[in-house]
């Protein structure tokens, strides 16, 4: 086959391939539809494996062309309503595409391909379901009683429609010789091969032979009659072969008694559908298209990126030149005063020197030639220094202009790569229909958005994932109709695949009213698989939990099924999502459905990327790969940066994150800039190790004078210095994070991206090359290379140790949180309360105290509040004066506060240090601190109200007839221990304290008790572990327990609740938790109630 | 047959390729290095908007890695594209790499002609150098002349 031959065949299989593409979906509505069989939809498919059959003919490859034609032969009889669509014809004729598809894949080893099988399937369709049924056009016979005659060519009317390809209309064509052959510059040949190529000749008269034969320029006229069938209208056809409209006439085929005849021109010989259906794509086909070589578009954005880059070292040589022109304005300026300096030194001493009196007026002009010489070289100055400046505003103008231009087109260039997502999207109603079939459910898919555009190798590269997505929502998600009707949803699930661009980004979402996934499975899953561990399983809020299944080797689905859930798959989603640059959210609802959406760039050829330097080289970092930017003065690189197991990490708001050189792990010399901004090499062995400046300025300047030594002790050691900060980088790779530590950050550039070469394929560290700017080459770091270079996994030693580093932090920082309010009470004892409960304080004039009884009131939000003096119920000194006005602090988390006098404010303090409850003690007195501020009583606000008013701790312990409950109580934090504890007794519980979880857990195996109160947040063991152990044992199943916590977001108050816990409550909330458990005790009466101490 | 040789030094060895497969002779060394190549790979070099991968000659045949010096060259070989549509007389032997590469020399020596059978089969263990790496020697008056078989050590 030759060259030209091997192109044709080329275009025909692109072109067999957009047929093949459209008949799938008109299939697909066809069977919808079912009985009502559209002719347009037929027709369409029709034509398009017609086509197919027909140029594969030509090049003699028949299997195509056999299997075309057994296809062929199913939808004739389904158009002439001879076999009626069963989804076994569908499913023959999607098979037949199928293959079609395969072998057109490698058209030249098509003939190796078996197709007896697909052939069968369609002619078993032909037998079973031929009838006995009308001929063809029996309706266009009738309607055209005085059709012509075509019995000359002695061929009967199913020979004829055998001929004629669906949608083909039949002409009678009369052609002059010599009028139409010689007067049109055509022999007769030449006459044949036109028509052949637009249509085909069934029959002529004289035989094709003798026609060929013509000259064209015979004397002898005759009429050529040929019987020919076409596509094309009647007006074009006669125009095209340069006829009248009289020569050209439709034919039309009488099935009864085998004979043809002719219509007069312009009657529709078909039904009226039919040609309606002809002439439809027509209006399609306006849209004016020209197939361009992907090469060449590649090779036209390679140029418009080199453009791109031009533009931009033009850019930076124009500022360079303004800069440098503003600087020569300045030097001018120094330059014409030191003339005129000069200048009075010339006159001065040439008047001063005596030798040179007499001669004054030669030394005028002498004077005033040099004067004229200076203003001169000034002016020639001046001219050149301004030359440079007047070109620059027009110059300016035009960069901008050619900064404009550049870049639409290299958006106009980007555009032609641009395809519709409809090439990916197209494929999912078959699959969804497939699948559908053979799970045995209802799904109705819905598709929107297909014509939002995507670069070329983005819809490539998306095919493959999106396909798993629709498939597992197909599988997973969509239950059988069953379920689906005993959950009271429509017996079919609905599946909704949009795209639509948003933020610059495109946006895909699949969605479907499924099942949903079960997160809890999912984490079972991960954790069994060791992917997790328990204890970082309860940390993952929900979102994280549903991003496990995008991690290797998680496969939900009970059953490992044909059709998906083969455990891989997810991960292999997400990586060729991320790969685009692009990201992965999954949000599900159990029972309602699942949502996942993938946010996609919309070209890769060209990405936001951050410029950063390290070792003096210049890299960009993808902007999608960046969380943020972290910059730690060189001052607190000690207290944020610590190593667990030699490996750095950095303390990001209470999480670790570890911590990676970029120049260590390129395996590149650490260096750092002095201050004389000289490259020298770095011997720190860590991050935080920082040698003695001494050690390096040995060897620096040893001419030091004395003086510039002291200078330099006087600085900040050299580390210290601003330019020693840590500028890190937040880098994502899936759902985890790492910090790059790199030297210096520049700016945010569109970087256009250069394939890497292939020598660099085992440094993983880079996915690509880019120009910068200046010209020169920079490496393009890729996020998760270099994670893995630097042996970075997330889900070790490093991440456990950070997570229980992270609590510890925590408890301490709650520790911390253990804030003072200090203040005295006209005495000089120090006072103290937990500002965590203090609610106001308020400042007020003796006058507003209101007396009653022996008891002062004041007015507090509109009603009357007690005041307490401290004197009065501890044992305390006395105030010795009587201020007239005075604070009254206001405690909340109690009921029927009563305030505080004090007289002076002094302090709010945060201290970690114990309460010292052995010194000072009691009623009203947690115990005692000794501070810089000197020793503090510190105040139990609940005994001091119940010191002060007797009635009320009465009327709560009637309330709860608990006395005697035994209570073990599990808190970490000091300070709460003790105050909850002490409410607790106060009303008569036995409390037992565990220091965490773990004594908690072990005391529980040792002790009896009737109530759990736990903290949350404790180290080891935490709260809702300590919950979900105590109900999974068999012995404490039915312990009531009561979690205690500080801190209660939504997502918190739901794991708290998971884990099995009767109730929370708010940590220092007194009333609160005694009624709780008063709630909890009553709503378990089965529970064996302590001894009831007394009533 | 007479052919030409496009001819450079490393650490004064005298080498010579086929100067069909040359497509420039380039004086510009802002190379890039590249932390973590291969240490045969000088860098990359920005050669108007294309980037050039510059591969060390002398580290690839065993030698070490070259000192830029004022007379340091870069030679951009042909891609095994643009050595396609040459026309069909031409015949090289030698095959290129599909991207654009350079190679770094010490200094470009003289356009050589010599007649074919004048090239001899290189002694075995030549100067040290792997024999994969060689075509065949040229006795010249003034010196060897080494040609390379620059496809092989170019091959990653």
């Amino acid at each position: 086959m030759s060259a030209t031959d091997d192109a044709i065949l080329d275009e025909l299989i692109i072109e067999s391939k957009e047929h093949l593409e459209k008949i799938e979906p008109n299939l697909l509505a066809l069977e919808k539809e079912g009985g009502m069989v559209s002719s347009e939809i037929i027709n369409t498919i029709f034509r398009a494996i017609h086509s197919i059959k027909g140029g594969f003919g030509f090049y003699g490859l028949k299997n195509i062309q056999a299997l075309s034609h057994a296809m062929e032969s199913v939808l004739m009889q389904v158009r002439d309503g001879k076999l009626a669509i069963t989804p076994t014809m569908t499913d023959a004729l999607l098979a037949g595409v199928d293959k079609l598809r395969l072998m057109l894949d490698d058209a030249k080893a098509s003939e190796t391909c078996s197709i007896e099988a697909d052939c069968n399937r369609l002619l078993q369709l032909l037998q079973d379901g031929a009838l006995p049924a009308p001929p063809v056009v029996e309706k266009n016979a009738q309607e055209s009683p005085d059709a012509v005659s075509v019995d000359r060519f002695g061929l009967t009317a199913e020979q004829i429609c055998d001929r004629i390809r669906n949608g083909q209309h039949l002409y009678h064509l009369s052609i002059l010789c010599p009028a139409d052959l010689g007067g049109r510059n055509r022999n007769g040949a030449q006459l044949l091969t036109s028509l052949a190529e637009i249509g085909d000749i069934i029959a002529a008269d004289p035989p094709q032979a003798d026609i060929a034969a013509l000259t064209g320029e015979e004397e002898q006229p005759a009429t050529l009659t040929i019987l020919y069938a076409t596509v094309l209208d009647q007006d074009f056809l006669a125009k095209t072969m340069g006829l009248a409209d009289g020569q050209c006439v439709t034919a039309s085929i009488a099935a009864h008694g085998k004979k043809a005849q002719e219509v007069p021109a312009g009657q529709p010989q078909e039904s009226g559908e039919a040609t309606a259906a002809l002439r439809k794509p027509k209006k399609q086909e306006k849209v004016e298209t020209i197939r361009v070589k992907v090469s060449l578009l590649n090779n036209l954005m390679a140029l418009a990126g080199e453009l791109v880059l031009g533009r931009n070292q033009m850019k930076q040589a124009l500022n360079r030149k303004i800069s440098s022109a503003l600087s020569s304005t300045a030097s001018l300026k120094r330059f014409e005063a030191g003339l005129v300096n000069s200048r009075k030194v010339l006159h001065s001493s040439l008047q001063s020197d005596p030798r040179l009196k007499d001669e004054n007026k030669k030394n005028d002009r002498l004077l005033a030639s040099v004067d004229r010489e200076l203003g001169q070289i000034l002016n020639n100055f001046r001219y050149s220094l301004g030359f440079n400046l007047i070109d620059m505003p027009g110059i300016s103008g035009l960069m901008q202009n050619v900064d404009l231009v550049t870049s639409k087109l290299q958006n106009t260039i980007m555009n032609t790569r641009m395809q519709p997502i409809d090439a990916v999207f197209s494929k999912f109603p078959r699959i969804i229909r497939d699948m559908a079939k053979k799970l045995g459910k209802e799904i109705q898919l819905t598709v929107e958005g297909s014509d939002v555009e995507l670069d070329k190798s983005v819809i490539e590269t998306l095919g493959d994932p999106l396909t798993h997505l629709i498939r597992n929502c197909a599988d997973h998600g969509i239950e059988t109709p069953e379920v689906r009707i005993a959950a009271g949803k429509t017996s079919f699930g609905k599946i909704f695949l949009r795209a639509h661009h948003e933020a610059g980004l495109v946006n895909i979402d699949i969605i479907d009213d499924g099942a949903g996934l079960d997160v809890e499975r999912i984490v079972e899953k991960a954790i069994s698989t060791g992917c997790i561990t328990r204890e970082e399983a309860a940390m993952l809020t929900e979102q994280e939990a549903m991003a496990l299944i995008l991690t290797p080797g998680l496969s939900t689905a009970k059953v490992v099924s044909d059709v998906s859930g083969r455990g891989v798959g997810m991960d292999v989603v997400r990586t060729n999502i991320e790969k685009l640059g692009g990201e992965v959210v999954i949000d599900s609802t159990p029972g309602k459905g699942t949502r996942i959406n993938l946010k996609l760039p919309l070209t890769l050829a060209i990405i936001p990327s951050l410029i950063i330097s390290t070792g003096g080289r210049t890299f960009a970092v993808p902007q999608v790969n960046m969380e943020e930017l972290v910059r730690i003065r060189a001052q607190d690189i000690d207290a944020k940066i610590e190593e667990i197991q030699n490996n750095p990490v950095l303390r990001l708001r209470n999480k670790l994150l570890p911590l990676i050189r970029l120049d260590e792990t390129l395996g590149m010399e650490r260096t750092f800039v002095d201050s004389k901004g000289v490259r020298r090499p770095d011997l720190r062995q860590g991050i935080i190790d920082r040698r003695g400046s001494s050690t390096d300025s040995d060897d620096e300047n040893p001419t030091e004078t004395e003086k510039e030594m002291q200078d330099r002790r006087q600085l900040p050691p050299r580390r210290e210095r601003s330019s020693n900060a840590l500028n890190i980088l937040v880098l994502k790779v899936g759902t985890d994070r790492y910090g790059l530590i790199v030297e210096r950050l520049f700016d945010n550039e569109e970087i256009v991206v250069k394939p890497l070469s292939s020598y660099f394929s085992n440094c993983h560290f880079y996915c690509g090359t880019t120009i910068m700017g200046d010209g020169r080459v920079a490496m393009i770091l890729d996020a998760a290379g270099i994670a893995e270079a630097a042996r970075l996994r997330f889900t070790d030693a490093i991440k456990k140790e950070g997570a229980l580093q992270a609590d510890r932090f925590q408890r301490e920082a709650m520790r911390e949180s253990q804030s003072l309010l200090l203040f005295r009470n006209g005495t000089g004892e120090l006072f103290a309360v937990n500002l965590a409960m203090v609610a106001r304080i308020e400042k007020i004039h003796t006058s507003s105290i209101r007396q009653i009884g022996s008891l002062e009131y004041i007015t507090h939000e509109d009603s009357s509040m007690r005041i307490l003096r401290l004197h009065h119920f501890l044992p305390v000194q006395e105030p010795t004066a009587t201020p007239e006005t005075f604070y009254v602090i206001i405690p909340k988390l109690v009921s029927d506060p009563m305030g505080i006098v004090a007289d002076k404010i002094v302090d709010i303090i945060a201290t970690s240090e114990e309460i010292n409850r052995k010194t000072i003690r009691g009623t009203g007195i947690i115990g005692s601190l000794l501070l810089a501020e000197g020793l503090i009583v510190v105040l139990n606000i609940y005994s001091l109200f119940e010191a002060a008013d007797p009635d009320r701790a009465k009327a709560e312990i009637a309330h709860v007839n608990l006395r005697g409950l035994r209570v073990l109580l599990a808190e970490d934090t000091g300070f709460f221990r003790t105050v909850i504890h002490n409410y607790l007794e106060s009303v008569g519980y036995e409390v037992t304290v565990a220091n965490d979880g773990l004594e908690a857990w072990e005391m529980l195996g040792q002790g009896e008790y009737d109530l759990l109160v736990t903290d949350i947040v404790m180290p080891g063991l935490d709260g809702i572990e300590l919950t979900e152990r105590v109900r999974d044992a068999a012995a404490f199943s039915h312990m009531p327990v009561i979690a205690l916590t500080s801190l209660m977001g939504e997502s918190d108050r739901a794991r708290i609740m998971a884990a099995g816990v009767d109730a929370y409550e708010t940590k220092l909330d007194r009333e609160h938790l005694l009624q709780t458990i008063g709630e909890v005790m009553a709503a378990r009466p089965d529970r064996h109630l302590p001894p009831a101490g007394g009533r | 047959m007479e052919k030409q040789f496009t001819t450079f030094y490393i650490d004064e060895m005298h080498c010579g390729i086929d100067i069909l497969l040359v497509k420039e002779i380039n004086r510009q060394l802002e190379i890039s290095e590249v932390a973590g190549a291969p240490v045969f790979i000088r860098g990359l070099l920005n050669l108007r908007g294309q980037i050039i991968t510059v591969i060390d000659i002398s580290v690839r045949l065993g030698f070490a890695a070259r000192k830029p010096t004022p007379r340091s060259r870069c030679i951009v070989l042909k891609t095994t594209a643009e050595l396609a549509q040459l026309p069909q007389s031409a015949e090289i032997e030698e095959e290129t790499t599909s991207e654009m590469v350079g190679l770094f020399v010490d200094r470009i020596g003289d356009m050589i002609t010599v007649d074919d059978r004048e090239i001899q089969a290189p002694p075995a263990n030549f100067g040290n150098i792997d024999s994969r790496y060689l075509s065949g020697v040229i006795q010249r008056e003034a010196d060897l002349l080494v040609i390379l078989k620059i496809g092989e050590a170019l091959s990653c």
